[in-house]
């Protein structure tokens, strides 16, 4: 039995996000904190050699009181920044009234964990980027079944929507050691129920960033089709998730440590 | 270093970690003493004991005067575990005195 049979290296998104034979990483910091922090990171990606990057510009947070990410300035700082650098942006859209704003400054559009089940904002997504190159980041629910998941990636497609990733972030289990579980083996049911690409978000899952370079190698393994890792240029002082974020020096290293393992499975890091 | 005085560096590395938390006990248990007297007047006034606008401007004072090794976020995780508890022992006594 050739046991690499399943794997599906050659799913792909019109838009160029996802290509055969190929393994995406998108990088960034959490949020957008200045036009210098930004800068800052989005040049690490650069020269890492990425590009795609990340950026949150509206945070969900627990508190109403907590920074609330900085709205329009911070899509403009995005898209400034990444167009000059020629990088391609990817930002979290949270309310059905800011999606034409989002997608004049960023490419595709994070529909986050916590809006995963949000039917209307996924339908407004589907409907406002088809026919468009822009696409979608689907994130999974940290208490979503795969099955929700896919069903959730339905509702934009069938309002038009193409182009559309799904993305495991990790659940909410018993395990304190880590922030979620990363589910491993949901992208591989996911990919083997769908042809939609599958990345991996190890930093989020994590919570913490000594995990995130092993959890990208056996993402690569489990059949992913990218990353979407955080990345801040100073991880003492990041306004959001500074424990996650992976250091400026290990970013630059991570498509040579990722390489082999992509290699093994019949794809070119980008 | 050597092996002949790595466990004396351990056990004076040790000493002063207890040392520190000593400090922080004492310091923790002082605070708590503080907020519980604003407990009361927050309770005589009749204003509510929860206050996350406040507890989100004591969040940013610290992580903006924290100078590491410890992750501003982390500041806050940890000074957001403080509040509660303290704010806790503040919600019991009032709960033991009804």
């Amino acid at each position: 039995m050739d046991i690499t049979q399943d794997v599906k290296t050659d799913v792909k998104t019109a838009n160029g996000m996802i290509r055969p034979g190929t393994f995406r990483v998108v990088a960034g910091p959490c949020t957008v904190e200045s036009y210098d922090q930004f800068y800052a990171g989005a040049k690490a990606v650069k020269q890492a050699g990425f590009e795609y990057v990340r950026g949150g510009a509206f945070k969900p947070r627990t508190s109403p009181y907590s920074f609330q990410g900085l709205g329009e300035e911070g899509l403009k700082i995005m898209s400034e920044i990444s167009g000059e650098l020629g990088l391609k942006v990817v930002t979290e859209v949270m309310d059905p009234y800011d999606i034409e704003l989002v997608m004049e400054h960023a490419q595709i559009m994070q529909i986050g964990a916590r809006n995963m089940a949000n039917f209307p904002l996924l339908k407004r997504v589907g409907a406002a980027i088809a026919g468009t190159d822009h696409g979608v980041l689907l994130k999974r629910g940290l208490a979503a079944t795969v099955e929700e998941w896919i069903l959730a990636a339905e509702y934009v497609t069938s309002a038009g929507g193409d182009n559309v990733v799904l993305c495991e972030r990790g659940i909410r289990t018993f395990e304190p050691a880590t922030r979620f579980t990363l589910d491993l083996s949901a992208v591989i049911v996911a990919k083997r129920l769908t042809d939609l690409p599958v990345v991996v978000d190890p930093s989020h899952a994590a919570g913490r960033s000594d995990l995130v370079i092993p959890l990208s190698k056996a993402a690569v393994a489990a059949e992913a089709d990218g990353l979407i890792v955080e990345s801040h240029h100073d991880p003492q002082e990041a306004l959001c998730d500074g424990e996650q974020a992976l250091p400026i020096e290990a970013l630059m290293g991570l498509k040579d440590i990722l390489t082999p393992f992509a290699t093994a499975m019949g794809r070119e890091v980008i | 270093m050597t092996d002949f005085d790595t466990p004396q560096r351990v056990e004076e590395l040790r000493r002063r970690v207890n040392e520190v938390d000593d400090q922080l006990v004492r310091i923790l248990n002082e605070r708590a003493r503080i907020v519980q007297e604003l407990g009361k007047y927050k309770w005589e006034s009749g204003v509510a004991l929860f206050d996350p606008r406040r507890e989100e401007e004591i969040l940013r004072r610290v992580a903006k005067i924290n100078e590491g090794p410890i992750y501003d976020t982390s500041m806050r995780d940890i000074f957001e575990l403080i509040m509660h508890r303290i704010r806790d022992l503040e919600a019991e006594r009032r709960e033991f005195s009804n």
